[in-house]
């Protein structure tokens, strides 16, 4: 991301790869990426891949690209990451030159702690239609493939089927282009969203947004997370079969065998390598590792004190750990 | 890749101008042809010089290069 126009440019920067379709002045015909919160690849596949350069070309030919506009600016004035405060501490410290798209976003939530305005939900970017209840296909990803049940989606009218041909206005080829117009949706209100179904385009239907809409179960795969919240400080990996029957535990219950201790708060606590994690701030449900931290980033502060309950030698123990009142540097 | 796929793929990539736009660090890696026919432009100003010049559009991809 070195030295690229965040203007320009911006996407889910927690993503590892991103592409967009572009013409000579830089204007978008389409984008695509994009993940789920339980694969990074549903939406990376050769055939949804093929489709986009072949509409690419054919929207090239029509000179079809999309105006500048908030969803796909045409940005003249510049801004790199080296513009964001915090980012100029993490470049000095770095021993290679390269800037990854997490780092712009880590950064820009660093500047938000800074400057008093961060909000845990703001980790959850560019949210996933299956939010409002639409799960898009696949390899045709302007294509409705199933409609959650009592979601805004089905509430709407949406059926399986669907071709999604508009959303606020916006063309919407892939998934990559319907997140992109969730990202600049408001908290909460009504969207609007064509479709064509059977051959025939539909009256524009409105997609309610429902409190908390943006907010997905699982956003553990995102690098940003750490931003807003304590993490346990260690490390570990799931229990094995032998020890779960041992300590009498099912697949379902949480057991995280502690392989690394990383933080002061975490040692002193009384944690210690090999314990077993039976529970921590009340949840005993299985979790891995990540989702251990992504429960603590999002529903813990700095400065709070929270229950652990180990299992060592034999024996189960209950034990506190308090986070520092702010983060470490 | 499956072969047929792949071939599919690069046909078409070869249509438009290949921008890795990830890269644009202080040293730029040297550009790599792929199957001989794609060559990814390291800087995104020189890959709109010749989205201009060709014709063609541009395939702007973000990725981790290192």
């Amino acid at each position: 991301m070195n030295g690229m126009n965040l203007n320009q440019f911006q996407f889910e920067y927690d993503l590892t790869w991103m592409a967009f379709f572009q013409n000579a002045s830089g204007q978008t015909y389409l984008r695509y990426g994009g993940r789920r919160d339980a694969d990074a690849e549903t939406y990376m596949t050769k055939a949804s891949l093929v489709r986009a350069m072949r509409q690419t070309l054919v929207l090239h030919e029509q000179g079809a690209a999309k105006p500048s506009s908030r969803y796909e600016p045409v940005a003249e004035r510049v801004r790199t990451p080296a513009d964001i405060p915090p980012m100029r501490g993490m470049i000095s410290r770095r021993k290679v030159s390269c800037i990854h798209c997490h780092d712009v976003k880590v950064a820009e939530l660093r500047h938000a702690r800074d400057q008093g305005t961060l909000r845990k939900e703001m980790v959850f970017t560019y949210p996933d239609p299956a939010n409002l209840g639409i799960r898009l296909d696949p390899d045709i990803q302007y294509r409705v493939a199933s409609v959650a049940p009592a979601s805004s989606a089905a509430a709407a009218g949406i059926r399986v089927g669907d071709l999604v041909r508009q959303v606020e206005g916006q063309r919407t080829l892939t998934f990559a282009d319907f997140t992109r117009v969730l990202e600049l949706a408001p908290a909460s209100g009504t969207l609007g969203i064509v479709v064509e179904r059977n051959g025939r385009r539909q009256d524009e239907m409105q997609l309610q947004l429902r409190p908390g809409w943006r907010k997905s179960a699982d956003p553990s795969w995102r690098a940003s997370g750490g931003v807003v919240g304590p993490n346990a400080g260690l490390w570990g990996v799931p229990a094995d079969q032998a020890r779960r029957r041992e300590i009498g535990l099912t697949a379902n219950d949480l057991a995280i065998k502690v392989t690394f201790i990383h933080k002061p708060w975490s040692r002193s606590a009384g944690i210690r390598l090999n314990d077993y994690i039976l529970s921590i701030d009340g949840q005993s449900n299985h979790m891995t590792t990540r989702q251990m931290q992504s429960y603590l980033h999002q529903n813990t502060d700095w400065g709070d004190t929270i229950e652990l309950v180990l299992y060592r030698d034999g024996k189960k123990r209950t034990v506190q750990m308090t986070f520092p009142d702010s983060p470490p540097e | 890749m499956h072969r047929r796929m792949k071939v599919c793929l690069t046909a078409i990539t070869a249509s438009l101008f290949t921008v890795a736009a990830a890269a644009q660090a202080i040293e730029k890696p040297p550009r790599v042809d792929v199957d001989g026919k794609i060559s990814w432009v390291y800087d995104y100003a020189e890959g709109q010089l010749l989205s201009q010049a060709s014709g063609k559009p541009m395939f702007v991809v973000f990725r981790c290069e290192r």
